[in-house]
């Protein structure tokens, strides 16, 4: 593990949404969409990240990417070994960041402007980081689109004209023109059919070796996230509860909420008899959050101590598995 | 009797809408049985006519489509007698006849909780609403219904939750108020419209849950349209495959998953990600896309992206073959067996 | 790599789809928006001709005052005698351009305004908000006497001002509101991604998905102000004498007499306005229909 170098590292992250309240818009709570999360991502993996809506997954992501603000907490960036905290990112350095790391949203059927040809949405970004001519510029766009096995001619026409996969391939190729070193990929199959989820996935993973990526893999289905990822964390209500290598996460799941949503995912096969565990209740709102392990009112382990104190994040097993959770102490 | 086996025959259904003066066929000749106290699982991908063929049924589909159909049956079961209804003769969708089967016999629950309950009224007047159409019922009496129904349904705390409104609900608890609308009038025959897409896997777990225990303890007929090749097999009994609007292949859950027929069934169950997936094992792609409905050409459908079309595939209209009892397929692969007409 | 650029191109008219020739296809079908637009350019064009032209509708017939239409005075004369039929072209120019012209600017106003009240939010939106809600509470005739009272003249150009400065808040409220909702659209979450400055995505990105609505209303705007500039001419507080519009020639028919004595006198003028504005509303649901495909 010790070769593996760190390109991302994000300390004691916090978004927090304000509620407010009345004419003044006095600050009455807030969400806590993203709460004390710290990690690592290694250069060239995926690192996948699970949860159910509402986690804070998505948030964490935008996040990341700066576009939402966090409340507390730093991200470094590994500039040629040198960490550079982003959330202090001056304008000039951010518009910089903005080429190493790119986003690819869930939604392929809002991400690209109706009223422009694909053509235009793949110059703009191009022509504002300085690739002046237009020559080069359609360079590039030949060289993505060649990537995402489409058409050159498709360039032409408008968003309305593509099927779900063709647009989340269009979107894939546009974040890769100002070749990023790392891809956040919010929910990019969710949107899709299953039989298209699979040419995208696989496309996902060639380019990945192609270009050396590193990809933040957001999903909530497990199997996708399981099939593309190296590394997975798990996250409930804003914090993360397990850290894992894919194997260790399958084989091994060591937090009742993993080990949960692990025997919910329904499986195609009418052979494999599996014990369902199905948890009570629902997310609770992140608002008002438990006391103590946030996950506490649901869990079938729950003890006095998870109801008082909040589980630190820790190693519990080998190839750096950590949990949060009492049990395990 | 034999009516009795089957609780909804359907022959021949055929959907098509106008749009721009052009007649688009969305469902084309399904047929199929739903047997009584089992569940019919209908799969299939976004626009496929899965969700059109039961709003077909339900007449739901509106003034711009015409249904035809040899027969739609619904044969509904009362004192032990078997009252059948020709679903496919009823001129106007919203007559009396047709008013009076759903909710008592036939009821839908769709696929967005968020939008099929109106967020003006109070949840437990909108369950009861149904009720007291249906049954003339006093509001008291249906009060006591319903709560006896969120009982059922596990909905915790229901004497304070019924005087609710559907925001202070959550996502999973706003499907289970759906459903008990589906359920109040205590319908022989549910449909579930992707039930749980909406939801997350651990409140899907537990509307699953909840639909099984409606079919085992009480005996309802359950028919799920979902995409999701792992619900089906955990809850169907039957298997109904369609590809743009066609049924590709019918069979028992066991024909479906062990002895898979036609080549899109194949790939749709080869091309879904599993969880003990080995390390650099690829998924399978089924290329190209799904055709655009308007402009389909002569033979099948799925022609176009199937590894082993053939010649005589892009020819006329692909009839059904029984490749074992009850097991049907559409593909000329199997056209030694026998032909269903 | 010229080579690949002139392919580029050169696919850009065969592979290229056009959404605008789509759009008239929609609106020949349309038959009363079709109708609108033959209307509205062939008044158009009848007075921009008579006006240029020079017909004469400044020079009173002293003998022919109130004469009836015919007789060389295709719709009559008014009370002092001058042809109606010249004063009712020369009237259209001055009308169509107030309205067109008012209508342009307001809806430039409120896009502009509207679109940084969207986009941006918190506090320039609050602000914005409460200027806009300032302006609507003015009425607007206070406003026109208290230009008159500054510039101590009744004139075009304090119309004008006035027209426009009451007339945006409508365009400023519909594109803040469909800013709010585009600017969570997620290409716009897209070209935040890459860096792309505030002004562009607000007027490059987002803008152009609101222009259909925005042009939709300045249509009905056009009718609008052409409505309001008759009646403030009607009462007198309109443009001066001397400038002859549609509204202004009503003002003849103050005096009851007029009115029911010599009708071509307000009948001519009056089927001009309605029948422009009638035309203008067709025109306008057909463009709505074409464009908006949400308020189908």
């Amino acid at each position: 593990m010790s070769e593996k170098e760190v390109i991302f590292k994000i300390n004691n992250l916090k978004t927090w949404f304000p509620i407010t309240k009345g004419a003044f818009k006095k600050v009455v709570g807030h969400v806590k969409a993203v709460d004390n999360v710290s990690l690592e991502v290694y250069r060239g993996e995926t690192l996948g990240i699970v949860g159910e809506s509402g986690c804070g997954k998505s948030t964490l992501g935008k996040t990341v990417m700066m576009l939402e603000n966090p409340t507390d907490g730093e991200v470094l960036y590994n500039y040629n070994g040198t960490f550079k905290d982003v959330t202090r990112f001056s304008k000039d350095e951010m518009f910089d960041f903005r080429k190493k790391v790119q986003m690819v949203f869930q939604d392929p059927y809002s991400a690209l402007n109706p009223q422009k040809k694909i053509y235009t949405s793949f110059e703009e970004p191009l022509k504002i980081h300085g690739i002046n001519t237009q020559e080069e510029r359609e360079k590039v766009m030949l060289r993505v689109l060649n990537m995402v096995n489409i058409q050159p001619d498709y360039l032409m026409r408008y968003p309305h004209e593509f099927s779900g996969g063709q647009r989340q391939r269009l979107c894939i190729a546009r974040a890769l023109e100002v070749m990023p070193d790392v891809l956040i990929c919010d929910e990019p199959v969710s949107a899709l059919d299953v039989s298209i989820q699979a040419q995208v996935l696989n496309l996902m993973k060639d380019i990945q070796k192609e270009m050396n990526l590193t990809y933040l893999f957001i999903a909530h289905d497990l199997s996708v996230v399981q099939y593309m990822s190296d590394r997975i964390v798990v996250m409930y209500l804003g914090k993360i509860v397990e850290v894992a290598d894919k194997y260790g996460l399958y084989s091994n799941p060591m937090h009742p909420y993993t080990k949960a949503l692990l025997s919910a995912v329904p499986v195609p096969d009418i052979h494999t008899k599996k014990k369902r565990q199905i948890l009570e209740g629902e997310v609770p709102s992140p608002i008002n959050k438990p006391s103590g392990c946030a996950f506490h009112n649901r869990c079938p382990h729950c003890m006095e101590i998870c109801k008082k104190e909040d589980p630190i994040l820790s190693d519990k097993a080998e190839n750096g598995h950590k949990v949060a959770c009492h049990l395990y102490r | 009797m034999k009516n009795n086996d089957y609780i909804l025959e359907v022959k021949n259904l055929c959907t098509s809408f106008v749009s721009d003066k052009k007649e688009i066929r969305i469902v084309k000749d399904v047929s199929f049985n739903v047997k009584r106290a089992t569940t019919l699982a209908v799969v299939g991908e976004s626009g496929c006519g899965k969700s059109v063929t039961m709003n077909s049924i339900m007449r739901f589909t509106g003034k711009t489509s015409r249904v035809t159909a040899d027969y739609i049956k619904y044969n509904a079961r009362k004192n032990d007698s078997i009252n059948e209804y020709r679903l496919e003769n009823i001129k106007n969708p919203n007559c009396r006849e047709m008013r009076a089967l759903r909710g008592p016999e036939m009821s839908m629950v769709f696929q967005d909780p968020m939008s099929s309950l109106n967020p003006v009224y109070k949840v437990g007047d909108q369950v009861a609403e149904g009720l007291i159409e249906h049954t003339g019922m006093s509001k008291k009496e249906a009060r006591e219904k319903v709560l006896e129904m969120f009982r059922k349904l596990g909905i915790p705390d229901p004497e304070k939750r019924i005087d609710c409104y559907p925001h202070q609900f959550s996502g999973g608890m706003k499907q289970r108020v759906v459903i008990s609308i589906a359920m109040i009038c205590n319908p022989e025959l549910i449909i579930c419209d992707e039930p749980t897409t909406a939801l997350d896997v651990t409140i899907q777990a537990q509307i699953m849950e909840l639909l099984k225990s409606l079919q085992i303890n009480e005996g309802k007929s359950i028919i799920l349209i979902t995409h999701n090749m792992g619900l089906v097999a955990e809850q169907a009994d039957e298997v109904c495959v369609m590809y743009m609007g066609r049924v590709v292949e019918f069979g028992s859950r066991e024909d479906i998953f062990d002895h898979t027929s036609h080549p899109y069934t194949r790939a749709l169950l080869k091309s879904v990600p599993v969880l003990d997936m080995k390390d650099g094992e690829r998924l399978a792609t089924i290329p190209g896309i799904t055709p655009n409905p308007a402009q389909l050409k002569e033979g099948c459908e799925f022609a176009d992206r199937c590894p082993d079309c053939k010649e005589q595939c892009r020819k006329g209209t692909i009839p059904m073959f029984e490749i074992s009892a009850g097991h049907k397929v559409r593909c000329l692969e199997y056209n030694t067996f026998p032909e269903v007409k | 790599m010229s080579n690949s650029t002139t392919n580029l191109k050169a696919q850009n008219k065969s592979a290229a789809s056009s959404l605008f020739k789509k759009n008239v296809r929609k609106f020949m079908n349309n038959k009363l928006a079709v109708i609108g637009l033959v209307i509205i350019v062939v008044m158009t064009l009848a007075c921009i001709i008579g006006a240029i032209s020079g017909v004469d509708y400044t020079t009173p017939d002293l003998k022919n005052i109130k004469a009836a239409p015919g007789n060389g005075n295709l719709f009559g004369t008014d009370t002092i005698g001058r042809d109606l039929f010249a004063r009712v072209l020369y009237g259209g120019c001055y009308s169509i351009f107030i309205g067109v012209f008012c209508a342009v600017m307001s809806s430039l106003i409120g896009a502009v305004l509207g679109s940084i009240a969207g986009y941006m939010g918190k506090k320039a939106d609050m602000i914005l908000v409460r200027i806009s809600e300032l302006f609507q509470a003015f009425p607007q005739l206070v406003l026109v006497m208290m230009m008159v009272a500054i510039v101590n003249k009744r004139g075009l150009s304090n119309l004008i001002i006035i027209f426009i400065i009451t007339g945006w808040m409508t365009t400023f409220r519909m594109v803040r509101n469909e800013f709010m909702s585009l600017k969570g659209e997620t290409y716009v979450k897209v070209c935040e991604a890459f860096g792309m400055s505030r002004t562009k995505i607000m007027f490059r990105q987002i803008l152009p998905n609101v222009m259909s609505p925005i042009i939709v209303s300045t249509t009905t705007n056009v009718a609008f102000f052409i409505l309001q500039e008759a009646a403030l001419s009607f009462i007198g507080l309109g443009v001066s004498d001397s400038t002859p519009t549609w509204g202004n020639i009503l003002n003849a028919a103050k005096s009851i007499s007029v009115v029911t004595n010599q009708w071509w006198i307000w009948v001519f003028p009056g089927l001009a306005i309605s029948l422009f504005v009638l035309a203008i509303n067709f025109f306008g649901d057909g463009l709505r229909d074409v464009l908006d495909p949400k308020q189908q």
